[in-house]
């Protein structure tokens, strides 16, 4: 193939400008933050399925009327205000001169629609059981929603977090529509660009965000399941910031100069749910085998013997690789909801052999420990590590684990002797865990859903029924903090820790851990800004 | 040769129905799609709205026929998941495993025959003993493992490639295909040598067999003594005489690597079909595990298809018998 002089000629002018073009662009570069996420989100909807990395997208691109900020406290965000006016009112001021992405006015209305959108989106698992218990929004003005709820909800604004506020032009708009990045028109710190489903999400900032102004221009979140490939992916430059780092690899990562690492405790509690709820169980045996006749974990003695004869320090220390801090209950103590003074049971193998003998036990018996082995941190070592200390009191103890979609129906069924399971109190308060894994099982009424202990005490239904009824803030925090004392002295759940979440970033930026383990970019900044 | 296609078929057709009936009882045997979606946090009611909004309230027969009679309109259901089409879903990923799955196998051809064939033709040299012990460590060494070896090695120490992820794409007849691209190329490469070191290891020491074999034979003395050249007497004599058991391997590693690249697409998070069906299973969404493994079955089906076709074509034997 052969060129004319002329061609020739504009062809090396191109190339001269493209060299030049790219040099220039090198210069003033655009600054990418490229996340490597755990799970891929499944849906750019943000009402579509109210999980982690759903949530985590819908932040970035909308905004909600309240946040939790990053030690769960509720912090404004589009709503400036809010308060009860009665108790089945609520009332949420919004800030004025709010816009949208595209520069159109974020009204009222628009959470009126949003809340409409939300109540009817009826796919498993999505943000309708948020809503559920508004009967009305209404707008009396272009800053002001009120909404009238069927029975007292103290939860409510914690509740609206998860609700991401669109705009009411696609109220009636499809899932598919979000995911092609059509109807994602939201106020957030990031304009969706580009979503592709169980893969990644690419977003250019917000210019028009009423928050600070975000350092970056492009921010791409991307899904890389496998811990050590995504820790590989930080360390070959090809992201900048990763979650979930598996404790295992903070040794090495803390060797790299251009690397730091970033941890902070999680709301996740981790605990063991001995099955109280059945009288007699397969996973209950004496020495020889057979099932015993009476269950012991029915017996508070027993149930206080098995928290004690627990090392929490060691599991800690050995298992966590030092990344979680031993606890007495859903939350640290001083918390909203929580019971006072309360401290982690003390490791003592020798009270615990004593209080077996008391119940009635003084050769011990055997049971089988179950957990799921692919779902919280490090569960099956725990499990393992449980089985152990419960050995070397009498309570000669198999572990097994099992995957979780196996696990959890047959756990829920109180088929197991006792069981490892965690909880994240994503309300930043106790009385949504209690009630779903303490309460007494009620289908009609939601409660006692994730009831592992199989807990069944009328006193403690009692102490918490009157809590969730008190609508004054102080006062419920006290009786919240009175059926969470209840609970710990029954010994109804044995918790063991908080896990801490693990965070490496490039040394060149920081980032702000946050206790609900979401990786928003909007924490992540260029050092020395 | 009709009845021995139609006979084919109809095997094909007996397998995936047998195929979606186990898969359906399987299901609910591991545990229960609903818990898999629902947030922890979902109460009773919450949990029983989204079981009747699954179908999953009906009995497990009435269950089975609904799918069917969608099933033979082409609509496997909706992903539990992602809620899209279950088939729309495969058929996105279809191309990314589709080039790698290529590429392994041009790999494993273009390396591994020419090393078995050198391997075979001298087996004496220094070169085919490190070819030969070098095949051993392919089909031994775990394939996740040595992909993230290939990641730490190539991606975090040299430097000289991405370490995860499929490169830009171009769109091709509307469907994104990566390996137009020099950075698509790029991402690639990891990945295919990852999937198709066993498929190296194994055609090389099959073409090596064949070789040592063929050698043997009276028409490679004839050939010899007529005075043909060697490079006829192996690219033509040798060659076509032992690629029967090379290409059953190769198309067998080829629907398997389709099918079952799990491991190097969670490795190197490559967006296919791999990943895709692992997922699945992983939380049990049902819709999509049924028509992945229809489609598998299917597949499976027409590449021993084309595979016996491929025989006839190689070998004249085969063809007689296939007509009388």
């Amino acid at each position: 193939m052969h060129m004319t002089r002329k061609i020739a000629h504009g062809r090396l002018l191109a190339a001269a400008s493209a060299i030049t073009l790219a040099c220039l662009a090198t210069a003033t570069q655009a600054a990418t933050l490229r996340i490597g996420t755990a799970t891929p989100a499944t849906s750019a909807d943000p009402y579509f399925q109210n999980a982690t990395p759903n949530n985590v997208l819908a932040r970035h691109i909308f905004e909600p009327l309240v946040v939790f900020d990053e030690k769960q406290v509720l912090a404004p965000a589009l709503a400036e205000s809010w308060r009860m006016t009665d108790s089945l009112t609520w009332e949420f001021k919004l800030r004025p001169n709010l816009v949208f992405s595209d520069g159109s006015p974020l009204t009222s209305e628009d959470v009126v629609a949003s809340i409409e959108r939300a109540a009817k989106a009826d796919s498993p698992g999505s943000v309708q059981a948020n809503v559920k218990t508004v009967v009305s929004t209404e707008a009396p003005d272009p800053l002001t929603v009120i909404m009238k709820t069927a029975t007292p909800d103290m939860l409510l604004p914690a509740q609206l977090t998860r609700v991401a506020i669109i705009s009411k032009q696609f109220k009636s708009a499809p899932t598919t529509d979000f995911n092609a990045a059509k109807a994602t028109l939201g106020a957030g710190p990031y304009i969706l660009t580009e979503y592709v489903p169980g893969d990644r999400a690419v977003m250019k900032r917000n210019d028009k965000y009423w928050g600070p102004k975000q350092a970056w221009d492009e921010v791409i979140l991307k899904a890389t399941p496998d811990d050590a490939a995504r820790t590989a992916s930080l360390l070959a430059g090809d992201v900048d910031l990763i979650e979930g780092v598996s404790p295992t690899d903070v040794e090495r990562l803390k060797g790299i100069s251009d690397v730091k690492i970033v941890s902070a405790p999680s709301n996740r509690m981790v605990y063991l749910a001995p099955n109280q709820g059945v009288d007699t169980n397969s996973f209950i045996t004496d020495k020889s085998g057979k099932p015993l006749e009476k269950n012991p974990f029915q017996d508070v003695r027993v149930r206080q013997a098995v928290s004690h004869a627990i090392n929490r320090e060691a599991i800690v220390d050995r298992v966590m690789d030092g990344f979680a801090l031993p606890t007495a209950q859903w939350l640290a103590t001083g918390r909203y909801g929580t019971a006072p003074g309360v401290a982690p049971d003390t490791y003592d193998p020798e009270l615990s052999k004593k209080l077996l003998a008391e119940a009635g036990y003084p050769d011990g018996f055997s049971i089988t420990a179950h957990a799921s082995n692919n779902r919280y941190i490090n569960d099956a070592k725990i499990i393992q590590a449980v089985a152990q200390m419960l050995s070397r009191v009498g309570i000669k103890t198999k572990a097994e684990a099992l995957p979780w979609a196996t696990f959890q129906p047959k756990a829920n069924a109180g088929e197991f002797a006792i069981v490892l399971g965690a909880w994240g109190a994503n309300t930043g308060e106790t009385s949504v865990p209690m009630t779903a894994t303490l309460a007494t099982r009620d289908a009609a009424r939601g409660r006692g859903a994730s009831n592992y202990a199989g807990y069944s005490n009328p006193e403690f239904d009692k102490l918490l029924g009157a809590a969730q009824n008190e609508l004054d803030p102080d006062k419920r925090n006290k009786a919240l903090g009175k059926a969470a004392g209840f609970a710990i002295s029954d010994k109804a759940l044995i918790p063991l820790h908080h896990e801490v979440s693990i965070w490496a970033a490039k040394a060149s930026m920081d980032y702000v851990p946050r206790a609900d383990q979401y990786t928003l970019a909007i924490g992540a900044t260029p050092s020395g800004n | 040769m009709v009845t021995w296609f139609s006979r084919r078929v109809f095997q094909a057709f007996f397998i995936v129905v047998a195929m979606s009936i186990i898969v359906f009882l399987g299901v609910f045997a591991i545990g229960d799609p609903v818990e898999m979606l629902v947030p922890p946090d979902a109460d009773q009611i919450e949990k029983a709205r989204a079981i009747a909004v699954l179908g999953l309230d009906q009995p497990l027969w009435k269950q089975y026929l609904t799918f069917v009679a969608n099933a033979v309109r082409g609509d496997f259901g909706n992903s539990f998941v992602f809620d899209i089409p279950a088939l729309q879903l495969i058929v996105q990923r279809l191309p990314a495993t589709l080039e790698l799955a290529v590429f392994a196998v041009l790999l494993s051809v273009v390396l591994g025959i020419p090393l078995g064939i050198y391997a075979g033709l001298y087996p004496d040299q220094i070169i085919s003993r490190t070819i030969m012990a070098g095949s051993i460590l392919g089909f031994s060494l775990p394939s996740f493992w040595v992909g993230l070896v290939l990641i730490m090695f190539f991606g975090v120490y040299l430097g000289w490639l991405p370490s995860n992820g499929r490169g830009d794409t171009v769109s091709v007849l509307g469907v994104e295909w990566s390996f137009l691209t020099w950075d698509g190329i790029r991402h690639m490469l990891l990945p295919a040598l990852n999937l198709s070191l066993t498929n190296i290891a194994m055609v090389l020491r099959l073409t090596r067999a064949g070789v040592r074999e063929a050698l043997q034979m009276d028409y490679v003395k004839f050939a010899r003594a007529k005075g043909l050249h060697p490079a006829r007497i192996v690219g033509v004599h040798v060659l076509k005489n032992i690629m029967i058991p090379i290409v059953t391997v190769v198309g067998l590693d080829f629907g398997s690597t389709i099918a079952f690249s799990v491991v190097t697409e969670n490795i190197f998070a490559w967006p296919g079909m791999g990943k895709l069906i692992i997922d699945s299973i992983s939380v049990l969404d049902r819709p999509v595990m049924v028509a992945y493994l229809i489609l598998v079955v299917v597949m499976f089906a027409m590449i021993n298809l084309i595979v016996d076709v491929v025989y006839m074509l190689l070998d004249p034997r085969v063809r007689g018998r296939a007509i009388s």
